[in-house]
């Protein structure tokens, strides 16, 4: 008893220490974020800042738009979230719940485009956007990230460990499909939900390349490009304001993911083992 | 040549102004002359291109603080030569690589959302030039029509920067050079003359011995940092002699660059002859992690950067310690070739519009004006490329009170303007070789020959590739 207690202890340890080096990073750029520019190129190593003071904040509101930014991501991120539990939800009803010819080769099919690197087809989609006449808009930036095979799998392997018999009595119980997918399965699959959510939105949040592609404007930019504007190759990198900037940034997506991370384990966990 | 910009009234400036041909242009228009032109003609309907505004849109690449200093400058435009001849221009950051951009819309073939004018690094120029809609200032030049900045006030060191195939592909914008950044204090410390700071390599190998501080074993302050990628190298190996090309077809200006010449004419190993010794001091870093961060906390006595840096080092150093520019060290001491032009330059586009054309072709002059050349490089550090700018009592007062700026302008106007960053394509493949191959001499892990041979043959392989694929 004693032994499994000292086991304890020692497991909770270890878990502490990853846990302190995993966020170390994001502490000290959170330290960071309030030094001055003197103490931050100290030769001696300097964890605290001496002083609060917020001048690095204001530089790097100054010299981004970064409100408008963080707005446009967060139209980017939510938007193409929402669609993609949309989309990834009924396409993971049908492949659980209904048998019809080829389903397996069409899941197969889907899951193979994992296999597809997104830069390969950078150039065909933005030709399909730009002649779609999408670019610098929202709905440009989106499409790449509407649909998801990862998502859909993961709501598949949600949706095979749920009670089958309760889909045959619903519809014995003349419960039509939609009727069950919206009034039962939905309900039921809130963890899924909000992993694929939340995995979705700080994905897509952080994503540079094609929003910077397919927008042209100052005004349709994401923060990502925000942050490496901050950067400047000849003048050299301005700490402070980007890890001001960053901390800000990561603000958004720390808060959702600090209110949904019990989900998100439950979500992860379920269906990786169907008995 | 002083022209004044008589509509928006800076008589101080000796800005540039929009004479309606070539002529008036090049003529000894005088100060007086505009102010009665101006009392004759209302300044602004009478220049206007078309009834309704016309919108300019221009990437750039400017980040930070230099990205600060071009809005500054649109912004400057849009509310005196603009507004007299209704162009908006709307500046908008393309990521770190506009040449990368364009291209991505090039192989798409989406014309329709090309800019009007951007601004491009020297090496996207050679592909940039063979788009459909590209317009190079040579072409409009020749025509003769609108100019507001003299072909003749372009430093030709800064236009051959830009050219290819004889032709003046952009004009010169952000420009900048390589230098020697020295710490006084810590010159004089090592018995060093701090006013006569390295001209040659030896000398620099020399002072680093002297100037490199140890703890036991451990280097706490090395006598010089720099790590030798393409653009250090080209630079060194470009300067010796009288000129150096690098590469084939004229480093590649005069046609594809579809091998490298250093090898064959000895100057790559004369140049590593020479970086030998600065190796064998043993107080060399060789690896760059924040060069100006190390410099401005005195690790490094010496670093090797652009003069593009200047203005930031300002910034970390402050009052901490004295310290100055000076020439690139040569690799010998009878080369006479200097340093290459660094930077980019703006390139227009036609997109079907005689109006948009003409208000780009305003626009990409007037950011080679004397008035935005000032604005622009003295908040941002890079080196105006406007010769006339030069003559002027700000720009001589500017110079005065940044005399760390002086070494860089006095480089640039003395190099021979041959001496370039080769258009070598595969830009990124070499800068990668170079930089390797350098690093493994700098730590002993090859010896000089291999190090010769390893950067002669990967970049010839490197660029018969390209070529065997692109020839045609």
């Amino acid at each position: 008893m004693k032994k499994k207690r000292y086991q304890n202890i020692l497991y909770q340890m270890v878990c502490l220490l990853v846990g302190l080096i995993i966020i170390a990073p994001i502490l000290y750029a959170f330290s960071i974020s309030f030094m001055e520019q003197r103490e931050i190129l100290t030769k001696k190593l300097h964890l605290l800042p001496n002083r609060i003071q917020w001048n690095n904040y204001k530089e790097a509101l100054r010299l981004t738009h970064l409100v408008r930014y963080m707005l446009n991501s967060f139209i980017l991120a939510g938007g193409s979230s929402l669609v993609r539990v949309i989309v990834a939800s009924l396409a993971a009803f049908s492949f659980a719940f209904f048998e019809f010819k080829g389903k397996n080769f069409l899941f197969m099919l889907c899951m193979s485009t994992m296999m597809i690197p997104g830069d390969v087809v950078l150039i065909t989609n933005y030709k399909t956007v730009a002649s779609l006449g999408l670019t610098d808009t929202y709905f440009g930036m989106m499409t790449m990230f509407l649909v998801s095979v990862m998502n859909i799998f993961m709501f598949r392997q949600y949706y095979l460990s749920f009670s089958r018999e309760l889909y045959d009595a619903s519809k014995a119980d003349g419960c039509g499909n939609l009727r069950f997918f919206l009034s039962i399965l939905l309900p039921l699959s809130k963890p899924v939900i909000a992993t694929v959510f939340i995995s979705s939105f700080v994905s897509t949040w952080n994503t540079y390349l094609w929003p910077m592609l397919v927008t042209n404007k100052d005004t349709m930019r994401t923060v990502q490009v925000g942050i490496t504007m901050l950067n400047s190759k000849d003048g050299g990198t301005i700490y402070g304001p980007i890890m001001a900037a960053s901390v800000m940034v990561m603000v958004p997506t720390l808060i959702i993911f600090i209110v949904f991370q019990k989900q998100i384990v439950g979500g992860m966990m379920t269906g990786s083992v169907k008995g | 040549m002083t022209l004044s910009l008589a509509a928006c009234g800076s008589k101080d400036t000796g800005e540039t102004q929009k004479p309606e041909s070539t002529e008036t242009v090049q003529g000894t228009q005088s100060e007086t002359d505009s102010q009665q032109q101006e009392e004759q003609e209302p300044a602004g309907d009478s220049k206007r291109i078309s009834d309704a505004d016309i919108e300019i849109s221009f990437w750039h690449h400017m980040e930070g603080t230099n990205a600060n200093a071009l809005e500054t400058v649109c912004s400057n435009f849009n509310d005196t030569v603009g507004k007299e001849y209704g162009i908006i221009v709307t500046p908008s950051f393309q990521g770190t690589n506009t040449a990368e951009k364009l291209n991505t819309l090039a192989q798409a073939g989406d014309w329709v959302n090309f800019p009007d004018i951007c601004q491009v690094a020297s090496a996207g120029i050679p592909t940039i030039s063979g788009y459909d809609l590209f317009v190079s200032p040579e072409e409009m030049y020749a025509k003769g029509e609108n100019i507001i900045l003299p072909r003749e006030s372009i430093i030709a060191n800064n236009a051959r920067t830009f050219t290819y195939k004889d032709q003046l592909c952009a004009i010169p914008f952000s420009n900048s050079t390589i230098l020697l950044y020295y710490n006084k204090g810590l010159f004089e410390a090592a018995g060093l003359d701090p006013e006569n700071p390295p001209k040659t390599i030896a000398e620099m190998a020399e002072a680093i011995e002297k100037l490199t501080q140890k703890d036991g074993d451990e280097v706490t302050t090395y006598g010089l940092n720099v790590q030798v990628k393409r653009y250090q190298l080209v630079n060194w190996v470009g300067g010796e002699g009288e000129y150096n090309f690098i590469g084939d077809n004229e480093g590649g200006r005069a046609g594809l660059m579809s091998k490298v010449t250093f090898g064959e004419d000895g100057t790559l190993m004369a140049y590593l002859d020479e970086w030998e010794k600065v190796i064998a001091t043993g107080g060399y870093k060789p690896v760059e992690d924040n060069i100006n961060e190390e410099f401005a906390m005195e690790l490094s006595a010496m670093a090797i950067m652009s003069s593009a840096r200047i203005g930031k080092l300002k910034d970390l150093i402050g009052d901490e310690f004295e310290w100055g520019t000076a020439p690139l060290p040569k690799v010998n001491a009878s080369d006479k070739g200097g340093t290459a032009v660094g930077g980019s330059g703006i390139v227009m586009f036609d997109k079907g519009d005689a109006d948009e054309l003409t208000a780009t072709w305003i626009f990409q002059q007037y950011l080679g004006g004397e008035d935005a050349q000032y604005d622009f490089c003295t908040a941002s550090g890079y080196i105006p490329m406007n010769r006339d700018l030069y003559e002027t009592e700000k720009m001589k007062t500017y110079m005065a009170e940044n005399p760390e700026i002086v070494a860089a302008v006095d480089q640039l106007l003395a190099s021979n303007p041959n001496v370039q960053e080769p258009f070598d394509i595969v830009t990124g493949d070499i800068n990668s070789i170079i930089d390797e191959e350098m690093v493994a001499f700098a730590q002993g892990e090859q010896d000089k020959q291999t190090t010769h041979d390893n950067i002669v043959n990967k970049c010839n392989q490197k660029l018969a590739d390209y070529v065997k694929v692109n020839a045609e």
